[in-house]
């Protein structure tokens, strides 16, 4: 009985608040039938927008990968000095609001910004275009990885890691022999995490992209605009794209995990 | 050569791990750091490896100053004492490791793990996984890959610590028949004394930081030099300032000259040994070891007065 | 371990495979103006565009759009958003880009245009539920209790800002002092329940179903209604002349190409696309033919010049400094944002 109603509460609590929303939305792109949907994301603008989004997850999410790798293995295995401020810093992005992430870059790299002069002086255009959205998406995704990474590093501890240096290795040869494959499905879920967040980014991509249409609109910025617009079946049917790729990530995911309790 | 420490010192933070120790191990000896937890025997291991800087001090091995050397290159082979095996590779995989490094031919490689194998008889375990092991099985993967590297010097950290106390014996008796076979610079570290005398040619008696004695398993029985060596390395009673062996005291049923009177509160038959708890007429106790026989033959019992005669106990210079 | 690199390298593919389109795009910037403007006239624009593309004058030339609250578009130029035309809501924004040196000073003059850099007209209207069910005709209706005033946040919009002054300038029409129009204003601001960042937010808004009236652009409502969205528009009595201010900016790597688009903004060609969205159009002959839809008999409609409001030089500061400013004010008296 008291299953039941645990039962009856959780997958309620789902269907209202994750199910419901989700169905609407495949619901509306496909309410006209499937062709209107189709033309609307393949659009030039649409089908633009949706590469924009890969292109700053292909280089955000590695880059993400790689340094909150590397700060995680700073935080359990390099004490220093500011190790708790590094600690309390990757979390930052989670609570900080991604609209002032936006504006940060807007002062660091705007025309009159710290960076933005001179970078403008030497032709190099960050803020409105790709580089101030991958600087966005990075920064919004950064806490991820890390925070999938330190808790098994810790785990694991450092006898492995020792063991592995007496027996001839270099610091590389532990991390990629040793090191490495002991974390690889906790990096790979802060991966699939990095990568959910990166597509589905809005708020600080949103301030420092210009939403130029055709050029610096990702997918999020392109429901957004096509809802504006009245472009229902537009704005539905690029929403139903986002979640597919959602899902390819997270099913991708499941795929490669290792079934349980094989070693 | 083999292995040569003098005047290291390691502290973390206000602790002083290691407080100017120095020692020498000979080639192809098989040599035991023994000491309570705390007194420093797994830091010197670990200096002796690499595993931790010394603050001051210096660490030879074969004849090579290694002290400011990185584990790597040390041809140290180092068994930890809840084995570090790696998890995701299979037995196979964990041996071969230090050879893959190495980047040595796949065959030389595949011949090596199989001998190591042999050796540790783990052949029908090859390709399982670390998990699929028992303690003691892990424990032999973890010194055969240690071995694989043929490495100039063999250091164990309380090998046998995390088994039970069959495995221990069987395992114990197993690395003694090794070191005789493959007769590699060897330290281990323990604290079970019964351990160390079984297995080890030298024992280090290791105390605060401090190395108290260094001498065969017999001159740490017979001429313990400090009274810390004298009860950690068998046990010892202390009767004012002597101190003495439970089994080198003798009881007799009439008083005698420069005898202890005493009564006897307790007695324990253990099948082959005996021992019986004495309140000493002055104050305090002690335990009196005999064999059963012994026992039977002074037909004592619970409440008889007793003359204690410990002509073989030791003094110490006050100093230690 | 090669099973992870599986999805690297897939992301690596996807990489790949968009970045030479990305490059096309960016590399036909020789004739590519790239045109921001504030949130409403993008209808307009997707007609206009192609137009011009077919002149003689606009051919080779290919465009980048970028819409949003005028305000915040504003901001964004002046920070280093690439535009060569700027269409924003209101004078102030421009101003805002006159002083960062962004357009030049005499862009609204009359040797720069005849129509004063204004490309299009409208007025203030107020968007009802159909069959206007709580009866909101004239300013003193939207005091009434229970009427839900929505209208986006001046601090933001443009189309706010023209909301609060064809406010304050009717209730002075209609013979308030100033003190009892700010009164009017400051009551009008307790009714407002949501104030969105943009025109276009707060329509969404509405028609999302919240609210019993709107305050909107002419033309925001009457695109609305083309969609056939269940609404009504009616315009009070007295209203203001809202013009939006066009121009070319002095950073443009195409000044040519920028002016004679926006010379081709005034052809009554492009006015009509503009009236065919729900825009005044400012080029009278074209408006002539339009006055069935945009009605002017029996409305006031006066202007941001007008003696009682004096200018967006004056109105500017007075009602929308975001320190001193008598909406500021306003603002937080009712709990409202000004940042």
């Amino acid at each position: 009985m008291r299953r039941l109603t645990l039962r009856t509460v959780a997958l309620g609590y789902l269907a209202l608040i994750l199910l419901g929303p989700l169905s609407v939305v495949f619901w509306r792109a496909f309410e006209k039938g499937f062709g209107p949907a189709w033309n609307a994301v393949t659009t030039p603008e649409a089908m633009h927008a949706f590469q924009l989004t890969l292109v700053i997850a292909a280089i955000a999410v590695p880059a993400n990968t790689i340094f909150g790798v590397l700060c995680a293995l700073l935080i359990v295995r390099h004490p220093f000095p500011g190790k708790g401020l590094l600690n309390a810093l990757v979390d930052l992005p989670l609570a900080l609001s991604p609209v002032v992430v936006g504006f940060a870059l807007f002062l660091l790299y705007g025309r009159t910004g710290w960076f933005g002069s001179w970078l403008s002086g030497h032709g190099i255009q960050v803020l409105f275009a790709l580089p101030s959205m991958i600087l966005a998406t990075a920064f919004v995704s950064i806490p991820f990885v890390v925070r999938e990474v330190v808790p098994v590093l810790r785990e694991i501890g450092t006898d492995q890691e020792q063991a592995a240096e007496t027996l001839g290795a270099s610091q590389w040869q532990t991390f990629r022999r040793v090191t490495f494959p002991a974390i690889r499905w906790e990096v790979a879920y802060g991966v699939v995490l990095t990568t959910a967040r990166s597509l589905g980014g809005y708020g600080a991509v949103s301030v420092v992209s210009g939403r130029l249409a055709g050029q610096t609109e990702t997918a999020t910025l392109y429901v957004s605009d096509r809802y504006e617009n009245f472009d229902i079946v537009g704005a539905y049917a690029a929403s139903v794209v986002l979640a597919l790729m959602a899902i390819v990530v997270l099913l991708t995911m499941n795929l490669l995990r290792p079934k349980e309790g094989v070693h | 050569m083999g292995i040569h420490v003098e005047g290291v010192t390691k502290r973390f933070g206000s602790f002083t791990a290691l407080n100017e120790v120095s020692l020498d191990v000979q080639q192809g000896s098989l040599t035991a750091l023994l000491g309570p937890s705390g007194s420093g025997k797994s830091t010197l291991l670990r200096v002796i490896a690499g595993l931790e800087r010394p603050d001051a001090g210096r660490v030879t091995i074969s004849g090579e100053d290694a002290t400011g050397v990185a584990p790597r290159k040390r041809g140290v082979g180092f068994v930890f004492q809840h084995y570090a095996a790696f998890k995701h590779m299979t037995v196979r995989g964990n041996i071969a490791f230090g050879l893959k490094i190495r980047k040595r031919p796949r065959a030389e490689v595949r011949a090596r793990v199989d001998e190591l194998l042999a050796l540790v008889q783990l052949q029908p375990f090859a390709d399982r996984y670390p998990s699929q092991l028992s303690g003691g099985q892990r424990q032999r993967m973890a010194l055969a890959r240690a071995l694989a590297v043929e490495p100039k010097v063999l250091l164990l950290d309380e090998p046998f610590g995390a088994l039970d106390t069959r495995v221990r014996g069987e395992l114990r008796e197993w690395l003694h028949r090794l070191h005789d076979e493959v007769r590699v610079t060897t330290v281990f570290v323990t604290h079970d004394q019964e351990e160390a005398m079984a297995l080890a040619d030298q024992i280090a008696v290791l105390h605060d930081g401090r190395i108290e004695q260094v001498g065969s398993p017999r001159d740490l029985y017979d001429q313990p030099q400090t009274p810390f060596v004298m009860s950690f390395v068998g046990a010892a009673a202390q009767l004012g300032e002597r101190w003495v062996r439970q089994h080198d005291l003798d009881l007799r049923l009439e008083p005698t000259a420069g005898a202890l009177e005493a009564r006897v509160e307790r007695i324990a038959r253990l099948g082959f040994e005996a021992r019986v708890e004495l309140q000493l007429a002055g104050s305090g106790t002690v335990w009196a070891q005999m064999t059963c026989a012994e026992l039977n033959r002074l037909e004592l019992e619970r409440g008889d007065t007793v003359w204690v005669l410990a002509d073989r106990a030791r003094v110490f210079a006050e100093s230690s | 371990m090669p099973r992870l690199a599986r999805p690297l390298t897939l992301l690596a593919a996807a990489f790949l495979v968009a970045l030479p389109t990305l490059a096309a795009s960016a590399a036909g910037k020789s004739a590519n103006l790239t045109l921001v403007a504030y949130s409403t006239p993008k209808a307009s624009y997707d007609q206009i565009i192609p137009a011009f593309e077919a002149t003689p004058e606009g051919s080779g030339v290919t465009f980048g759009t970028s819409y949003g609250a005028s305000g915040t578009q504003a901001a964004a130029v002046i920070a280093g958003l690439k535009a060569d035309v700027v269409n924003l809501s209101l004078q102030p924004d421009m101003t805002n880009l006159v002083n960062a040196g962004i357009v030049s000073g005499s862009w609204s003059s009359k040797r720069q245009s005849r129509y004063h850099g204004m490309v299009t007209n409208s007025i203030v209207v107020f968007v009802v539920r159909s069959g206007n069910p709580k009866k909101i005709r004239g300013w003193n209706d939207l005091l009434k209790p229970g009427v839900d005033v929505i209208t986006p946040n001046p601090f933001t919009s443009g189309g706010a800002r023209w909301n609060v002054m064809a406010a304050y300038g009717a209730w002075r029409k209609a013979g308030l002092t100033h003190k009892q129009a700010v009164a009017n204003l400051t009551k009008l601001f307790r009714h407002v329940s949501v104030q969105d960042t943009s025109a276009r937010n707060a329509l969404q808004t509405f028609l999302s179903g919240k609210g019993d009236v709107l305050l909107s652009y002419e033309n925001e409502a009457y695109a609305a209604k083309k969609l056939g969205q269940p609404i009504e528009y009616h315009s009070p009595a007295r209203t203001i002349l809202i013009e939006n201010p066009v121009a070319v900016t002095k950073t443009t790597a195409n000044p040519v190409q920028a002016a004679a688009f926006v010379s081709y903004l005034f052809t009554p060609a492009a006015q009509k696309l503009f009236a065919n969205n729900g825009y005044r159009p400012v080029v009278k002959s074209v408006f002539k033919q339009y006055t069935s839809v945009f009605p002017t008999r029996n409305l006031t409609i006066f202007n941001i010049t007008d003696r009682l409001l004096g200018g967006w030089k004056k109105a500017q500061p007075q009602f929308f400094d975001p320190k001193t400013g008598i909406m500021a004010k306003i603002e937080a008296q009712v709990g409202g944002v000004t940042g």
